[in-house]
């Protein structure tokens, strides 16, 4: 016994001699990543049964693996009799297409704000800056509970909270580097040929932060589906009929000591396309920009 | 002491169509004793005056003071904070240091999968999770509520998850630049043991920012923490806020935004500070 | 009596555009009580020399690939860690370059001190504090005691670079490596340096190797010379011969680049060109495209070690006949 585990920490601890990124992307990220995205797009036809069918008959039936489970109901039926893997693949549809709305209209509106901020500077640059810092401590799950509260929560009001502090996240990563491309010698250039303000944002700015504002994405992807989920989770995020992850988690816990598949199984859907996410935008980080590398 | 319902006091986004749209009453209904039939700009004017004041007004449900319950509440999810801050440090710097130390090596890879992982798990399936496996089968903790040193167990590893990365991170490239450092090299040379090398000379230099860090975190996880306090029926801030909402009870919505933004704006201050102290000393190599 | 012999050492750093053969076939010796001094430009491969014999190189790139290093009568290279553990900082000792950042800011120097003691002699408590205030002493630090319980941002740069001296001694070593230990140090403070090292020299019969680029330095402190260049030994010799009649052309344009005290010169000789990458080495001398006496052979092939006086060696295909 003792042999095995000095084995196991020898094989942990050799090192190993390759230093850079690997080329290829990492293999479980993808296939999760692809997975999820498929599933999204093409849900409706992938799903075994019809997500929003409720058979009261086999109600509460557990996962496969256990005992009493089938393969009718591969992962098993929520309280209504839904089935639960039809519901999952259902429900990726909301968690990707929110998560990517939001993380598309923050970056457009924090590109546009970080431009104009670095084209312009001034006081004009200084005031759109601080609001920006000022934006980054606030709570995302506040605003979308009180959104929810004022006007109904749908996917408005989850997109809207998050976009708000999104854009400022954005904003706040890209602005130094924004900054540092205006005193390149081809920006003044092109204003010395006379360029309009919105071309050089457009054709000068814009492609050189294209990286960087691609990376960022892909980083924000996995906290996006955080949100959305902790906003279903409580109850407002996107409304019913609609499946939700988080939603089903919640609706699970009421009977979580019978039927522990019930929100365990949608939580585990949540970790495994977050940590995907995550580690593929750690890899692409790595590979695109070591600068940008988390400390 | 913040007592008597100032009619007027309103949250500024009510608007309009939002509490007069539903149900029945005509002009004795509550809405209209708040005074939320007054143009929008004028409650907010009341409102910033009250705030400034001082004065929250009264729980419509609870009849309580909100100032109290909001204070009360704050100091329950700054015990849940410090809790989960221990816990982070706990965890996150023995993964620290495996991860700066044994680079290029599976250990690192797994302290920084780890790391990730804790980064990507919702704060609430972890907590359901955790109550499941831990209170109800194992039947070693309490499943929820602030009672007792116990009960700070599991929410506090539950929130701690994300901070356990963050630490993670920051302990591994302050140890990899420590470890690079001259004393480090000066320490091997006089032949001291590589165990005290890495646990006493280069720790104790790489701690530093992540200490800093983790004081800034306290602070910001006390608005972080809402669908944890939820989860475990955490009577903490962010849980005040929830309840209050699902039973419209505005004055306590109201008080407790105000909380959250002046929260919001102290954290700022703290980061501000934080990184003008600690980043000649986060710069890599 | 040889303390140290170091046969054809070689040292590799992979880095990722490729393998810099920083210690490439180097091979000296050291006796009891003499001062050997390591002289060559930066990037030589001196430095590196010292971590090898150390066993300090950084990891996890670099690596001793090739040689002994025979510490009497045990090889170093192949020792395990746990054996050498026993020998660094306490048979062979280092003293850094820097007194600044060689000493951790968040512990008294006085802890610093007694760490070595502790680990290697096994000292406790008031033996321990006895030996740091006599090791102090030694190295001419005034009171002692207050002193060890100061932080070393609070000591000026000799003292500092003193109390490192103290450090490396502390447990007699038979072998001192010193790394241009007065580079940071004024230069009146630096006589008095090295005036201290080669009386603790002496009263201990250490050997020492004296790593620096000061050829005036060389002059005070070495009996014997080894020259660097590009990885390799150049040229060996006593500290008399070396300067009168050095023998490599690449000696004798370092030596002839000093600036003579009796007269004034409008111009300092300097050697043109660079020294060539550690990664791409050329098969034959490698400083052939600087040397003034190239010939065509010295491009094919390295020249072997060939003796031109009393223990005087160099390696130069002008001495081959």
């Amino acid at each position: 016994m003792g042999d095995r585990v000095s084995a196991i920490f020898r094989f942990f601890g050799r090192h190993r001699k390759g230093v850079g990124v690997s080329r290829v992307p990492p293999l479980f990220s993808s296939l999760v990543i692809s997975a999820v995205i498929v599933c999204s797009l093409f849900g409706d036809y992938l799903v075994p049964r019809d997500p929003t069918e409720m058979n009261l008959a086999v109600r509460l039936c557990p996962p496969v693996w256990i005992e009493g489970g089938s393969w009718d109901y591969p992962l098993g039926t929520d309280l209504l009799g839904r089935d639960i893997l039809s519901r999952i693949i259902a429900g990726s549809k909301i968690s990707i297409i929110v998560s990517f709305l939001a993380i598309t209209l923050g970056a457009l509106i924090g590109v546009m704000v970080t431009m104009i901020a670095a084209y312009f500077g001034g006081w004009l640059g200084n005031v759109l800056m601080r609001t920006a810092d000022s934006l980054q401590p606030i709570p995302i799950i506040i605003i979308g509970l009180i959104l929810s509260i004022v006007y109904s929560p749908s996917l408005l009001t989850v997109i809207f909270s998050m976009v708000f502090i999104l854009w400022a996240r954005y904003a706040r990563s890209l602005y130094g580097e924004a900054l540092a491309l205006m005193q390149q010698d081809f920006v003044s250039m092109a204003k010395v040929e006379g360029c309009s303000a919105f071309r050089i944002m457009t054709r000068h700015l814009f492609p050189n932060l294209a990286n960087t504002i691609f990376i960022l994405a892909t980083l924000m992807v996995g906290w996006a589906i955080l949100v959305e989920a902790s906003l279903s989770f409580l109850g407002a995020g996107i409304p019913p009929p609609a499946p939700s992850w988080g939603r089903m988690v919640s609706e699970g816990r009421e009977n979580i000591t019978q039927a522990w598949w019930l929100s365990t199984i949608p939580g585990a859907a949540i970790l495994l396309t977050v940590l995907a996410f995550n580690l593929f935008g750690d890899w692409l980080r790595d590979r695109l920009d070591p600068k940008l590398r988390q400390i | 002491m913040g007592g008597r319902n100032r009619p007027e006091s309103v949250a500024a986004f009510a608007r309009n169509g939002w509490p007069l749209s539903s149900g029945i009453g005509g002009r004795n209904r509550p809405e209209y004793a708040m005074g939320l039939d007054k143009p929008v700009y004028v409650q907010y004017a009341i409102y910033l005056s009250d705030v400034f004041s001082g004065s929250f007004g009264q729980s419509v449900y609870t009849m309580q003071p909100v100032r109290k319950m909001l204070i009360g509440a704050t100091v329950n999810s700054l015990k849940l904070a410090i809790t989960a801050v221990i816990f982070g440090l706990l965890i996150g710097i023995p993964l620290g240091v495996i991860a700066g130390v044994k680079r290029f090596t599976l250990f690192e890879n797994a302290a920084r999968f780890i790391a990730v992982f804790g980064m990507s798990a919702p704060h609430f399936w972890v907590g359901i999770v955790l109550i499941e496996v831990v209170a109800v089968r194992l039947g070693l903790l309490r499943a929820g509520g602030m009672h007792g040193l116990e009960s700070y167990i599991l929410p506090g590893l539950t929130q701690c998850t994300v901070l356990v990365a963050g630490i993670m991170r920051l302990l591994r490239s302050s140890m990899i630049s420590a470890l690079d450092s001259d004393f480090v090299k000066f320490a091997r040379m006089k032949g001291v043991p590589e165990r005290i090398v890495i646990w006493k000379h280069a720790l104790r230099n790489a701690l530093i920012p992540v200490l800093g860090f983790s004081g800034v975190y306290i602070a910001l996880l006390l608005t972080a923490a809402v669908t944890t306090e939820v989860v475990f029926a955490w009577p903490g801030l962010g849980r005040l806020v929830y309840t209050s909402v699902l039973a419209r009870d505005f004055p306590v919505v109201q008080g407790g935004v105000t909380f959250f933004v002046f929260i919001a704006i102290f954290v700022n201050l703290l980061v501000d500070i934080m990184y003008s102290v600690i980043d000649p000393r986060i710069r890599l190599k | 009596m040889s303390v140290l012999e170091v046969e054809d050492l070689h040292a590799h750093i992979y880095t990722q555009k490729g393998v810099v053969k920083a210690v490439d076939g180097i091979s000296l010796k050291v006796n009891a009580g003499e001062t050997l001094g390591l002289v060559g430009e930066s990037g030589c491969g001196k430095s590196m020399t010292c971590l090898s014999i150390m066993r300090l190189l950084p990891r996890p790139n670099g690596q001793i690939v090739g040689g002994r290093i025979m510490l009497d009568d045990h090889d170093l290279v192949q020792m395990n860690e746990q054996q050498f553990r026993g020998i660094r900082g306490r048979l062979i000792s280092m003293i850094p370059q820097d007194p600044y950042t060689s000493m951790n800011p968040c512990f008294t120097i006085g802890n610093q001190l007694m760490e070595p003691l502790r680990t290697h002699l096994g000292l406790r408590k008031s033996g321990l504090i006895e030996r740091a205030k006599q090791l102090l002493d030694l190295v001419r630090i005034p009171e002692a005691i207050s002193r060890l319980k100061n932080f070393p941002h609070e000591l000026s740069g000799g003292m500092r670079q003193r109390v490192v001296g103290a450090i490396a001694v502390s447990c007699h070593p038979k072998l001192i490596l010193a790394d241009e230990p007065t580079t940071s140090l004024d230069v009146t403070i630096q006589a008095q340096y090295l005036y201290l090292i080669k009386q603790i020299q002496a009263e201990f019969g250490m050997a020492m190797i004296y790593v620096t680029h000061d050829l005036g330095i060389i002059s005070k402190v070495c009996d014997r010379v080894a020259v660097m260049y590009a990885g390799k030994i150049i040229e060996t010799a006593g500290i008399a011969e070396i300067f009168q009649q050095p023998a490599h052309p690449y000696t004798q344009a370092l030596f002839s680049s000093i600036p003579p005290i009796d007269h004034d010169v409008d111009w300092l000789p300097s050697i043109e060109g660079q020294p060539p990458e550690l990664i791409n080495l050329p098969t034959g001398c490698r400083f052939f495209d600087r040397c003034r006496f190239a010939m065509e052979r010295c491009q094919g092939k390295y020249p072997p070690e060939f003796q031109v006086g009393k223990k005087h060696f160099t390696s130069c295909w002008k001495y081959v006949l």
